[in-house]
């Protein structure tokens, strides 16, 4: 599920910033991207969701992205954005920093992901691509987001 | 004539009782004639006249009214008749009276025939009676117009004559009486005359014989006594009591010479004989006097050429000693005299010269002052100039200094209105915040929706590609609108962040501008000060511009006083001078009369020599100090 072949060149993706770094989303997983309101939360839920927004007459839970990324807890703003994903059947929100940019995937920009001795890593990161100078993580939206199973026990 | 003053005085007084008793009787005789005229002319004419009218009256009025007014009827024939009656009982009495009278020949010639007539007429008025017992007023009237009148007025015509005959005698009387007293009048006039021409000449004689002859004795008599022994004594020749009152003043006037000449025989006598006996002593002291005067004579010589040191030492007579003693003593006195004077007149001329010398000083020291003096007075007058321009520039700046403070009060206003300025412009940039923050949300949102949008077309595949591309321009606007919204937001900042300098610089300048009018006050008033102070300088300089002009009149006055102090300080040089000189001529014991004067040059006077070292000091201070010469 979580190799370089299944996402092919020419894919494109979308550059989010997640406490000052940019991460890319499979496009495809991507429903809408909206700002941030402000969430109801819920309780006994983890720390990292932050709670749930009404879309469009629909329940979305919104999970802190950097939190749920072991990237500490991050505080939403104004310039938040909420990234509406769709993982397998169900929509779930993303709280990010902001959206930079959406990259079409070219030949060779995305390498494997470094062993770090941690199978965690693996889990949440599908590789990394290089733009330019800097590193952009290419995440696995489906360990991101928990089974529902674990979700609703949540 | 030889007759005495007492007759003489009889006589006079005699011819005047007689002219009086002269003048008495003739007034006597005349007044007796006047008298018996008037008795005449009463009794001869006035009575007689009396009686004649009263008879024609009693004709003419009782008898013939009567017998008309009878007739007429208003009066009754009965009192007609007692009338009538009446007037014939007068008549007679009357006539009798007048007939015993005395009578002039013309009265002789008409009595008669009124005697005549009067037995006619008497029996006319017998027929009237008759008539009017009668009563018959028919014969009444009858007789009144025919008999009555022809009866009657032979009478009454005869009876008037006498009257007039009468009137006219009286006047002749009158006539000779006024005659008479004409006549007394001239006769007691020249008796008067008389009298009046002999009073004159008594008069004239008592004058003359007695009083002048008097009062010549009387004159010789206080001329005697006197002492006027040469007057003559009139009347001497005279016999009368004037006559003997000179003869015994002659014996007085003659007694007295004698004694006068038996006194001067006596004094003469005595006179010879002193003569005489003076005589004798004067020959032996004329000897005496004329070797006394050649003694003298050589001493004065000697004095006279000058030498006060010569002295009688030859004997003399007794007599004269002491004279020679006096005049060794006068002589030793002068030279002690002339020997003081002469060292007074050295001292004289030598204070003189010093005084000339002193003068001469003073003078050139008082033109010296009187040029400082000018100096001075043209140094006050540049002080005063600056003085003036000091004030003038005090006032100037006093004027600048309000401008200035006017200046830094319109700056604080400046100041008022840069801040609000700013303060709009703070708040402008607020609003355009604001505004760039919706931008910004547009920018954001549309960021948003082109994302949205390129998630779309992604996920339309190869269908959305074109839609892609879109999205992806107006994400690139909304980025870049994002962008330029974060860049004016910065610019704002910053503008803001300016413009809060600029509020703070600003309200230091405020502060500044309070602290430069506060200042500017404080300038104010220190140059009020000054300029009060070059007032105050004014004033004292014109004080003293008054006071170094009195003191230059008072040096002018110096000036002339010291001239002619210098004038009479020469003057006194050259009179002492001669006057040494005048004493040079006198040759005393101890010394020559040598006044030579000291000489007045060799003493210095100090007020000179402090100023020669004044002005050495000026020429060393110039000399040194050059550039201070240039002041």
């Amino acid at each position: 599920m979580s190799g370089l072949d299944n996402l092919p060149t020419g894919r494109e993706l979308i550059i989010v910033e997640i406490a000052g770094q940019q991460f890319a989303i499979d496009i495809m997983a991507v429903r809408e991207i909206r700002g941030w309101s402000s969430s109801t939360r819920l309780p006994h839920a983890p720390s990292h969701v932050l709670g749930m927004v009404n879309l469009r007459g629909s329940v979305l839970p919104v999970i802190d992205f950097a939190a749920r990324l072991g990237m500490g807890d991050s505080d939403p703003h104004a310039a938040s954005v909420v990234i509406v994903a769709e993982i397998g059947d169900r929509l779930c929100g993303l709280l990010v920093d902001g959206v930079c940019d959406i990259l079409t995937l070219q030949d060779g920009m995305l390498q494997p992901t470094p062993e770090v001795g941690e199978p965690g890593v693996r889990e949440f990161v599908r590789g990394v691509i290089t733009h330019g100078d800097i590193i952009i993580t290419l995440l696995c939206m489906d360990a991101v987001i928990p089974p529902a199973d674990q979700l609703e026990a949540a | 004539m030889n007759l005495t003053i007492k007759a003489r005085l009889i006589g006079s007084l005699a011819a005047l009782g007689f002219s009086m008793l002269a003048i008495g009787a003739s007034g006597l005789v005349s007044t007796e004639i006047g008298q018996s005229k008037m008795q005449s002319v009463l009794a001869d004419r006035v009575i007689p006249m009396k009686q004649l009218t009263t008879i024609g009256n009693l004709y003419a009025d009782d008898i013939v009214d009567s017998a008309h007014r009878a007739r007429g009827g208003s009066i009754t024939p009965a009192e007609a008749l007692a009338r009538i009656e009446d007037a014939k009982s007068k008549i007679a009495p009357n006539w009798d009276a007048y007939a015993k009278t005395e009578m002039s020949p013309e009265e002789k010639t008409l009595v008669p025939k009124i005697q005549a007539a009067m037995p006619q007429a008497n029996a006319t008025v017998d027929r009237l009676e008759g008539i009017l017992r009668a009563g018959d007023m028919a014969a009444l009237a009858q007789f009144n117009d025919h008999s009555l009148y022809t009866a009657i007025d032979p009478v009454a015509a005869n009876v008037g004559a006498l009257v007039e005959v009468q009137i006219k005698e009286a006047q002749i009387d009158a006539a000779a009486a006024q005659a008479a007293a004409k006549i007394s009048m001239i006769v007691m006039g020249a008796i008067a005359t008389i009298a009046a021409l002999m009073l004159a000449f008594a008069t004239h004689v008592v004058i003359n014989q007695v009083s002048k002859p008097l009062l010549a004795i009387a004159t010789v008599m206080r001329r005697l006594a006197e002492g006027d022994h040469s007057v003559e004594i009139p009347g001497a020749d005279r016999h009368d009591e004037l006559g003997q009152m000179a003869g015994t003043v002659q014996v007085f006037k003659d007694n007295a010479i004698a004694k006068i000449k038996a006194d001067a025989e006596a004094v003469e006598a005595k006179e010879r004989a002193e003569a005489e006996r003076k005589a004798a002593g004067e020959a032996a002291i004329a000897e005496e006097q004329a070797s006394v005067v050649g003694v003298f004579g050589g001493a004065m010589e000697k004095l006279a050429a000058g030498d006060l040191t010569y002295r009688v030492v030859d004997a003399l007579a007794p007599a004269y000693e002491k004279l020679r003693d006096d005049f060794n003593g006068s002589m030793a006195k002068l030279e002690d005299t002339m020997s003081v004077i002469v060292g007074n007149a050295s001292g004289i001329s030598n204070g003189s010269q010093e005084i000339t010398a002193a003068s001469d000083d003073l003078a050139r020291r008082t033109e010296q002052q009187a040029a400082s003096l000018e100096e001075t007075a043209a140094a006050l007058d540049e002080i005063t100039a600056t003085v003036r321009k000091t004030a003038e520039g005090a006032k100037e700046a006093r004027e600048v200094v309000v401008s200035a403070k006017g200046g830094a009060e319109n700056g604080g206003e400046i100041v008022a209105q840069a801040r609000s300025a700013m303060d709009e412009i703070e708040s402008s940039a607020r609003q355009i915040n604001q505004i760039i923050g919706v931008i910004d949300e547009i920018a954001f949102q549309t960021n948003l929706l082109a994302l949205n949008a390129g998630v779309e077309a992604a996920r339309a595949g190869d269908a959305g590609r074109g839609f892609a591309v879109v999205a992806s321009e107006v994400r690139a606007l909304a980025q870049r609108s994002a962008e330029a919204a974060k860049e004016i937001k910065t610019l704002i900042a910053d503008s803001t962040a300016k413009v809060g300098d600029g509020v703070r610089l600003v309200g230091e300048t405020g502060v500044a501008l309070e602290r430069i009018v506060t200042e500017v006050n404080q300038i104010n008033s220190l140059v009020s000060e000054i300029a009060m102070a070059a007032q105050e300088q004014a004033t004292g300089l014109q004080q003293v511009n008054v006071a170094v002009n009195q003191m230059d009149q008072v040096v002018q006055q110096n000036a002339a006083m010291v001239e002619e102090s210098t004038a009479a300080s020469h003057t006194l040089a050259r009179e002492a001078a001669t006057l040494s000189q005048l004493m040079g001529q006198f040759r005393l014991g101890g010394t020559a009369a040598n006044a030579a004067p000291r000489s007045a040059q060799g003493r210095r006077n100090p007020v000179h020599a402090a100023q020669k070292r004044v002005a050495q000091l000026v020429t060393t201070e110039q000399a040194a100090g050059e550039p201070c010469s240039e002041f």
